[in-house]
């Protein structure tokens, strides 16, 4: 089934001291993880964008495993995780924030936490994984503009070899020199780009030598081209030329050389080599297996516009009145923008586990468990009924407990021995330690909520937590 | 007894949930601090003995091995207290030099009073005499709460000898397969028929052909194919580029060459052949830094060669660089006229093919025994597998015999077709 739907999440490491909590352990954690999300959306009435954000959390964490590998395939639905999956999280806690205000962003803020705490649990995800996806992302959401920019600058060439090259207002020699100095430029660039020797019947070294010589010839042509370019184009410029243009034979073939359809086959000659080199440089590299500093931004890049953007098109096009292109363009921008604000927030947590905040190995954990404690807060904000809020809060210590003691048989014991009966013992006291703890705190809601007014209980219970505190202090030394 | 450090969080969580609720006036966030706070008491309170009755046996299956064979080794661990023990971790200590290949020396489980943990795993090993350590338990309450640790005395083997001399099974159930007494051309005492001649005066009694007086009247003696003891050298290549490992925790090429060498050489004593030893590539007494043993008669022989070879297994980068072409001449130099020269080498370079082709030179007959230490699933060890094999070709293209001790072939059935008695071309000079 894993591999019917993609590449693996998970290597197990054989060595025993690395690698991810052990399954049964984090399978009891997920389980009571979904369940009192769940049930926190559903009581809230904000269950739609809380699923939203929990899925894209998910996505997030799938994307950030796959960030980790080298081939292209898994770079490739690394991205396509990675970047749509942080603005459906986003999207979630937007949505959840305009309906249910501060507790809506918690419960939607703390339901995407738990969602890319277990996923990274379930995938392994290190901080040295986060730090390359962080990288991979950010250079996904900068790629547009640099990509604009260098898009811009040959737009611009084009059009000026188009102008002054391929289709000049009046005839001129120098413009075809000029022509002339591309094509052959670009023809000695795929000839030292191209796999002539694999791709010719003929020894390397005999491929070696005429390469060697064309290097020769073309780059004479080449800077004879340009220096008749240059010299010419001053003599055209300050009219040195023009008697001499106007003889009958000479003004004959240059007009004939001057026109569209003599100079555009040169033209299509250099831009066929250019895109010839730039296909053997990209094959190139693709099958070297260093492709991550081009393939993984230009898969973000793609990845951030390719789903969201017709989905939101389909969404806001019934909606608003903006169409056609400034609309287009309002809408990536907007997308950019959330990718942006996305990457912003997905870079607090290597920045965590780099000061030390979040511990590394088990820094997934620790995002789920506190995900699942920032989703009660957001639940006890919108007044849920407290059950569920002391739910949320056991749910968190039961994803920690549970998935703290999987991790630590993982380390201790390695990935080989059979540990289940161990942990689903384990998870048997935490999860029955839990509902003793909500069963407890209900019971104390229900007595105080009998006993008489708001204030004076919350000053005991205050008092209280403060004297468990006071007490535990010197009895953990 | 110590309480384990991982409710820590749980104070923060506490913490964090009651400065919220009092804060912004949040009654159920305040009670919700109560969550943590039970689970932070639970921890505190949990106890773990470490004196819990546990008792441990540890079986090793074969104790006592060559290089090179995989060993079991069981360790049971049974609750003999009176009460449950919800947590209990396992790992036993093997010997540093030792490798575990197959499953894991370590295990966990619940453990009722009377019931057993087994740990099973697999070591390879490698020459010396191994002693495994006390078994590490941990054990822990219900909850994980707390954590102790412990040794356990382990009953049974604690032990695993790995000698280079000892037995493969099958060698002994073979019998004389060896060219024990060799067999030459020259007619004399044996047991093979060779031919018959005049009887002469002295000639014993029991060759005299009597069928053959009964039908002419004439005595004649039967001839018999002579069976001559003859010298051989065990040449062990111990230099740096012939020590390495088929992978982790495997013997080097080194230890099995000597392993090899070790069983040859009491296969051959046994047969009556006089057996030299030399190690090549380790830094020896000799003149060039060779180890030697001479071969000839002696009580102490024996002894003395399997010293030579465990030496040879023992050696290191540190000692100091010896030039093995004048060890290798020094051995042509060395050894007896019309010796036999068996070479022990991985041919892992070139160095073995001129050596038996310079031995060649001065008519030894020769035989090179090959252990097979390279990888076969990468692209680099095929290559080298490829190499390793012109190597083998070329020895046999300069008259010796080249035998290829592959991983899965038994020591006894190479060692059959490096000295077998069709082997004789090649054993007793000159090149076949």
């Amino acid at each position: 089934m894993i591999l019917l739907l993609g590449p693996r999440l998970d290597r197990p490491s054989a060595i025993g001291d690395e690698g991810r909590a052990r399954a049964a352990s984090l399978g009891v954690a997920a389980v009571v993880a979904v369940a009192v999300t769940l049930a926190a959306g559903l009581t809230s009435g904000l269950l739609d964008a809380v699923q939203l954000a929990a899925l894209g959390g998910t996505f997030v964490a799938a994307g950030t495993a796959l960030l980790d590998r080298d081939t292209l395939g898994e770079l490739a639905v690394g991205q396509f995780c990675f970047m749509p999956g942080g603005l459906l999280a986003l999207g979630g806690v937007v949505a959840a924030t305009l309906v249910g205000g501060p507790g809506g962003f918690l419960l939607a803020f703390g339901s995407a936490l738990v969602g890319l705490g277990l996923a990274g649990a379930w995938a392994n995800v290190t901080h040295d994984t986060t730090v390359r996806a962080m990288k991979q992302g950010w250079a996904g959401v900068f790629l547009p503009f640099v990509a604009g920019v260098i898009l811009s600058v040959v737009v611009g060439f084009a059009v000026i070899l188009w102008e002054f090259g391929v289709a000049p207002n009046l005839p001129s020699l120098s413009t075809l020199l000029f022509l002339f100095a591309f094509t052959v430029g670009c023809v000695w660039v795929a000839a030292t780009r191209l796999p002539l020797e694999q791709l010719l019947a003929v020894p390397s070294d005999e491929v070696d030598r005429r390469r060697d010589r064309w290097r020769a010839a073309t780059r004479t042509v080449v800077a004879a081209c340009l220096a008749g370019w240059f010299l010419l184009g001053v003599l055209e410029t300050v009219g040195a030329t023009a008697g001499l243009y106007r003889t009958p034979g000479l003004a004959l073939a240059l007009g004939v050389l001057s026109t569209v359809w003599v100079r555009l086959p040169v033209f299509l000659v250099g831009v066929g080599a250019l895109l010839a080199a730039l296909v053997a440089v990209a094959a190139r590299r693709a099958t070297a297996g260093d492709t991550d500093w081009l393939a993984g931004p230009t898969f973000g890049m793609v990845a951030l516009f390719a789903l969201p953007f017709p989905i939101l098109a389909l969404l806001l096009s019934s909606r608003t009145d903006a169409a056609g292109l400034s609309g287009a363009a309002v809408l990536a921008a907007v997308i950019l923008l959330a990718g942006m604000l996305f990457m912003l927030c997905y870079s607090v947590g290597p920045l965590a586990v780099a000061v030390n905040v979040l511990p590394d190995r088990a820094g997934s954990l620790s995002l789920a468990s506190a995900g699942l404690l920032v989703t009660g807060i957001g639940a006890a904000v919108l007044r849920v009924p407290a059950p569920v809020v002391f739910a949320c809060v056991a749910g968190s210590m039961v994803v920690w407990d549970a998935g703290e003691f999987g991790l630590g048989l993982t380390m201790e014991l390695g990935h080989r021995p059979d540990t289940r009966r161990l942990e689903l013992l384990h998870c048997v006291a935490t999860v029955g330690l839990a509902v003793g703890a909500v069963l407890l705190a209900t019971g104390l809601a229900a007595l105080f909520g009998r006993v008489g007014p708001q204030a004076p209980i919350l000053s005991a219970t205050v008092l209280a937590v403060a004297g468990v505190f006071a007490l535990l202090g010197p009895i953990r030394g | 007894m110590n309480p384990t450090a991982r409710w820590t969080a749980g104070l923060a969580a506490a913490a964090v949930l009651a400065t919220v609720g009092a804060a912004a006036g949040y009654a159920s966030l305040l009670l919700a601090a109560v969550v943590p706070l039970l689970y932070l008491a639970y921890g505190v309170l949990s106890t773990a003995d470490a004196d819990v009755t546990l008792r441990a046996n540890r079986v090793v299956e074969p104790a006592t091995v060559p290089p090179g064979q995989t060993v079991s080794v069981t360790l049971t661990v049974e609750n003999v207290g009176a009460n449950p023990l919800p947590d209990v971790r396992v790992v036993d200590t093997v010997p540093e030099a030792l490798g575990v290949i197959d499953d894991s020396p370590r295990a966990g489980t619940a453990l009722e009073p009377g019931d057993t943990l087994q740990v099973e795993y697999g070591v390879v090993a490698k020459r010396g005499d191994h002693r495994f350590g006390r078994p590490h338990a941990r054990v822990r309450s219900f909850g994980a709460g707390a954590a102790a640790d412990r040794t356990v005395a382990a009953a049974g083997d604690d032990r695993l000898r790995c000698r280079l001399d000892a037995s493969a099974p099958p060698i002994e159930q073979e019998g004389d397969r060896f060219a024990g007494g060799m067999p030459t051309d020259s007619p004399g005492q044996g047991l093979e028929f060779h031919s018959t001649r005049p009887y002469q005066r002295d000639d014993p009694a029991s060759r005299i052909d009597w069928r053959h007086y009964a039908k002419r009247d004439e005595l004649t003696t039967v001839n018999y194919r002579e069976r001559h003891a003859s010298s051989v050298v065990l040449v062990v290549d111990a230099r740096p580029a012939s020590r390495v490992v088929a992978g982790p925790a495997r013997p080097t090429a080194v230890e099995l060459a000597a392993y090899a060498a070790t069983h040859a050489l009491e296969d051959l004593l046994g047969t009556g052949h006089e057996v030299g030893v030399a190690v090549v590539g380790a830094d020896g007494p000799d003149a060039a830094g060779l180890h030697w043993l001479a071969p000839g008669p002696g009580h102490d022989r024996r002894a003395r060669a399997r010293d030579l070879l465990a030496a040879a297994t023992e050696t290191t980068a540190d000692e100091p660089e010896v030039d093995p072409e004048t060890q290798a001449s020094r051995v042509a130099t060395l050894a007896p006229p019309r010796a036999q020269l068996v070479l022990f080498s991985p041919l892992l370079d070139g160095w073995p093919v001129e050596t038996v082709e310079a031995w060649g030179v001065r008519d030894y007959s020769r035989v090179v025994l090959s252990p097979d230490v390279l990888t076969h699933n990468t692209a680099t060890g095929q290559f080298e597998t490829v190499r390793r094999h012109t190597r083998l070709v070329n020895c046999q293209a300069a008259g010796a015999r080249a035998v290829d001790w592959s991983r899965a072939t038994p020591l006894y059935v190479v060692l059959e077709a490096a000295f077998a008695a069709d082997a004789r071309g090649a054993l007793t000079g000159g090149s076949s």
